[in-house]
């Protein structure tokens, strides 16, 4: 057994209206080439003015992540010759970067643990690609569009942890609202460094990087795979090769693209055509207001205050709409278990099926208060409660007013369910002797029987201890 | 100290190739450069100095607004193309 060590390279491209560098439009289009300025084109003479909420969304970001943000950045040249960088140079930050040295809490199998961020620099995207049979046809809308790079600390031990990173990771683009970080449209990418080394290794094992990996479940079976393959060379004796590889999701295995050897100088330097920028701690502080509680917070919010299980909180959590909208329902002054429950298990079920955000329906945080509230004074019982939610979530509908309009309440005269209960025993004695000779589960169908009498609106809980209380007499 | 393999070397990252003599002659350049800087790494001090990128201390003082404005249209974008296929520029297969 090795112990795997894991180090993420994330870019994330930011949500602005304009491009990092020139005016053009940052949006995905499908007709090629149709937002793009002089300068995303590398035209000579051209010069980049840096691009004012681009660096506002980085330093959000880097403050999100807990970095220490030095007072002045500087952008730097990369240096390379391919077809999708028509100036030649890609501008990004090397030695002073927006962000240092932060953290982000991740969680796995109930554990905490803290992952660290070695740097976050802002840059800019390049052009996309696209290769044919005997050429390639280069599209320049992506060129400029502003993107951060994130670095982490090589700290992750499994393929879980570097997936539960990236999620947590995403949450904080979503509810920061710069980007809208959907791996599948490439906003969000992912280069995986990992290595193997004896449990009882004092250094790192030679690394390998996987390149550009497109979705979350291929960084899972990307990183699976190299820990399949690194094992088992390292279990021969062998050596494993300090090399860039690929990963393939249609046979799901890693290829070789280049050794060390041949590694890129990318020759590094200062841009000279943008001069060093001031970051004020008055600026940063701004920023920081803006920042909303995030996902790790709230969920031990909800766990330890609210009494919550850790899965749904997770699930509470996972939008930030979602989690503004449970929250509003606690201010209104509902129960947060009853809250929870009927969020994931009835509302967030209609959100999915009708493909809807939270925003978009009907029943307000308060009307929801209203209806846990008539359940928790025993206007009606739960399962009434429930119905009425699904009635008013497809009616568009108060479910107060439901609850009026249906004559709907709950029976809790002790004499009405007394006649029930006796009713059914009257009618069922062998299930009498069923529960004294201890198949004491079919109360629960004698309750439903009274129910069922009552045609669903006697307490439940009431129903429960008076048919207990009545079959010990008999 | 430059060698003329490290010369080839970097001509060929950089895609140009250049004849024997003129190899010859740019080593010789590097090694005038090279010995200036062995000369000014010998000023008192200089290690305390930040390295200086810009002539005089500036800073970026304004930065642009977040506002669409100087596209330019997919014909003006693709005019000094040498081939365009389908609105995108047409070059060789660069991935095998």
């Amino acid at each position: 057994m090795y112990k795997v060590v894991i180090g993420l390279e994330v870019h994330c491209e930011l949500k602005t209206n304009s491009k990092n560098f020139s005016g053009a439009k940052n949006i995905y289009s499908e007709i090629p080439n149709s937002h793009v300025s002089v300068v995303d084109l590398g035209f000579p003479g051209t010069l980049p003015v840096v691009n004012k909420e681009a660096v506002k969304k980085a330093l959000k970001v880097a403050l999100a992540l807990n970095c220490e943000i030095p007072d002045e950045v500087i952008f730097d040249r990369k240096n390379y010759f391919y077809p999708d960088l028509p100036k030649g140079y890609q501008i990004t930050q090397a030695k002073k970067p927006m962000g240092r040295n932060g953290y982000l809490m991740i969680n796995v199998n109930d554990i905490d643990k803290k992952i660290g961020i070695r740097q976050l620099h802002l840059e800019e995207d390049t052009a996309s690609l696209d290769h044919y049979g005997t050429y390639s046809l280069i599209d320049y809308n992506r060129s400029g569009v502003p993107l951060i790079e994130i670095v982490t600390e090589p700290c992750m031990n499994s393929a879980a942890e570097a997936l539960a990173f990236l999620e947590s990771l995403r949450s904080i683009f979503l509810y920061c609202d710069v980007s809208e970080a959907k791996s599948d449209k490439g906003q969000m990418r992912c280069d995986v460094n990992i290595s193997l080394m004896k449990e009882d290794a004092k250094e790192f094992g030679t690394k390998v990087e996987l390149k550009n990996i497109n979705s979350f479940t291929n960084v899972k079976d990307a990183i699976e795979y190299e820990i399949k393959r690194q094992s088992e060379i390292l279990d021969q004796g062998g050596k494993i090769l300090q090399e860039t590889r690929r990963f393939d999701d249609q046979d799901m295995k890693t290829y070789s693209m280049r050794s060390k050897v041949d590694a890129i100088d990318y020759k590094y330097y200062v841009e000279p055509n943008i001069p060093p920028v001031k970051i004020s701690k008055e600026y940063l502080e701004e920023i920081k207001k803006e920042i909303p509680p995030l996902q790790y917070e709230r969920i031990n919010t909800y766990m330890n205050e609210y009494g919550l299980s850790r899965y749904d909180a997770t699930v509470l959590v996972r939008e930030k709409a979602i989690a503004e909208y449970f929250e509003a329902t606690i201010r209104e002054g509902a129960d947060p278990k009853l809250a929870s429950n009927w969020i994931t298990a009835i509302i967030l079920g209609h959100l999915n099926k009708f493909e809807l955000s939270i925003n978009d329906i009907f029943i307000t945080p308060k009307m929801l208060t209203n209806l846990i509230k008539m359940v928790n004074d025993k206007t009606i019982s739960i399962k009434q409660g429930k119905e009425v939610l699904y009635k008013a979530l497809d009616e568009k509908k108060d479910p107060t007013v439901i609850v009026k309009e249906s004559g709907m309440k709950q029976i809790i005269d002790v004499d009405a369910i007394k006649n029930w209960v006796m009713e059914v025993l009257d009618e069922m004695p062998e299930a009498i002797t069923q529960y004294k000779n201890g198949k004491t589960n079919i109360i629960d169908y004698l309750v439903g029987q009274v129910m069922k009498k009552s045609r669903g609106q006697a307490n439940p809980a009431m129903t429960m201890s008076m048919l207990k209380e009545e079959i010990e007499k008999r | 100290m430059i060698t003329k393999e490290m010369l080839k070397d970097y001509a060929n990252k950089l895609m140009f190739d250049m004849k024997e003599e003129e190899y010859e002659t740019l080593q010789k350049e590097f090694d005038v450069i090279l010995r200036q800087m062995d000369l000014i790494g010998e000023f008192e001090g200089i290690k305390d100095v930040e390295p200086m990128t810009f002539p005089y201390v500036i800073y970026h003082a304004k930065f642009r607004e977040d506002v669409v404005k100087d596209e330019i249209s997919t014909e003006e974008a693709l005019m000094n193309a040498k081939d365009v296929k389908d609105n995108q520029v047409r070059v060789p297969k660069v991935v095998e």
